[in-house]
């Protein structure tokens, strides 16, 4: 008799420990999945930074530099996105200064993207205008600047518009890729 | 034939327009390439590729010379000169043109093997060699012949 009584606990145990499973499961199934809060509005990042700077030394020198008034990093991407942003690149040169509205920042692969109002200028006067301009550190021996948006170039005795933009910051050699216009004052 | 005064001023800017452009700071070249045009003051070059040479003095500039290659061909004003090479020498005003030169101004023309063009001066000068003796054809302004 204890034996038969014992029996149908344990089957009514089983059948309710079921019903609670298959209730789960549905359940799980029902509930949308989590969209990306980004989506909504709300920005995740591991660190929320105000006055950011970073710099990059390599051999014993300031290879690059960033600042931005604020910065989102992500670690598992290793980025930073900063806003507004300033890179500068100290080069023999000069220091090139590159300002635009937003960047983002791979540190480790040493590439950075200015978007929104670029503007790079250099101590001899010369000033890059675009949209879009990418930094790779690792291109060449000093990096390299490209930029597949219409740029627009002026300095002295010299305008320049075109696309397809690739600046070697070691060989000093500039090169665009389409549509150019130029205009040359021959002499100071 | 248009009876315009030829007329050149070198300091005047130099219009350039492209395909690609390539620019060596280093060793001071401008380099111009695909369906390239030139102009400065009354004077158009066209050619597939131009380079411009100049020397840097700090941030100062001074163009010394262009050279213009491939199916170079300069107009200024009745004046048309081909050649598959033309080196301008800037402060000089003064075009070396080579590879087949001919030179047509209205109904006349001059080939060699070597053309001298004076863009302050409707002048030119021709060199024959080996290769091209001078050829000249000039035809009498209308009313001449009579």
């Amino acid at each position: 008799m204890v034996r038969q009584r014992v029996r149908l606990v344990l089957l009514w145990l089983f059948i309710v420990l079921c019903g609670a499973t298959l209730v789960t499961v549905l359940l799980g199934r029902r509930v949308p999945p989590l969209s990306d809060p980004v989506e909504q509005g709300e920005i995740l990042a591991d660190a929320a930074l105000q006055h950011f700077q970073y710099s990059e030394i390599r051999d014993g020198r300031t290879f690059w530099s960033l600042e931005g008034e604020t910065a989102l990093y992500q670690l598992e991407q290793d980025r930073v996105e900063l806003q507004p942003v300033t890179l500068t690149l100290p080069r023999a040169d000069g220091i090139l200064r590159l300002v635009a509205q937003n960047g983002t920042a791979w540190p480790n692969e040493q590439r950075i993207t200015l978007e929104g109002a670029v503007e790079l200028t250099r101590p001899d006067g010369y000033r890059v205008r675009c949209d879009r301009l990418i930094f790779e550190g690792k291109l060449g021996s000093e990096g390299q600047l490209s930029s597949d948006a219409a740029v627009e170039l002026s300095g002295p005795q010299l305008q320049l518009s075109g696309s397809g933009l690739r600046y070697d910051l070691a060989q000093r050699q500039l090169h665009l890729q389409q549509t150019v216009r130029a205009t040359l004052v021959p002499r100071p | 034939a248009q009876e315009g005064q030829i007329q050149h001023d070198s300091g005047l800017p130099v219009q350039v327009v492209a395909n690609q452009l390539q620019v060596d700071d280093v060793r001071g070249l401008f380099v111009f390439s695909g369906q390239v045009q030139a102009r400065q003051d009354q004077a158009t070059i066209y050619a597939d590729k131009l380079t411009v040479f100049y020397q840097q003095q700090g941030s100062k500039r001074q163009i010394e010379r262009v050279l213009a290659e491939g199916a170079v061909r300069i107009v200024q004003l009745d004046r048309v000169a081909y050649g598959e090479r033309a080196e301008f020498f800037v402060a000089e005003a003064r075009i070396e043109l080579g590879g087949a030169p001919r030179v047509v101004q209205g109904e006349n023309e001059v080939a060699g093997e070597t053309i001298r063009l004076y863009l302050n001066e409707r002048r030119s000068q021709v060199e024959g060699g080996s290769q091209q003796r001078v050829r000249a054809l000039f035809v009498p302004e209308h009313g001449d012949a009579s």
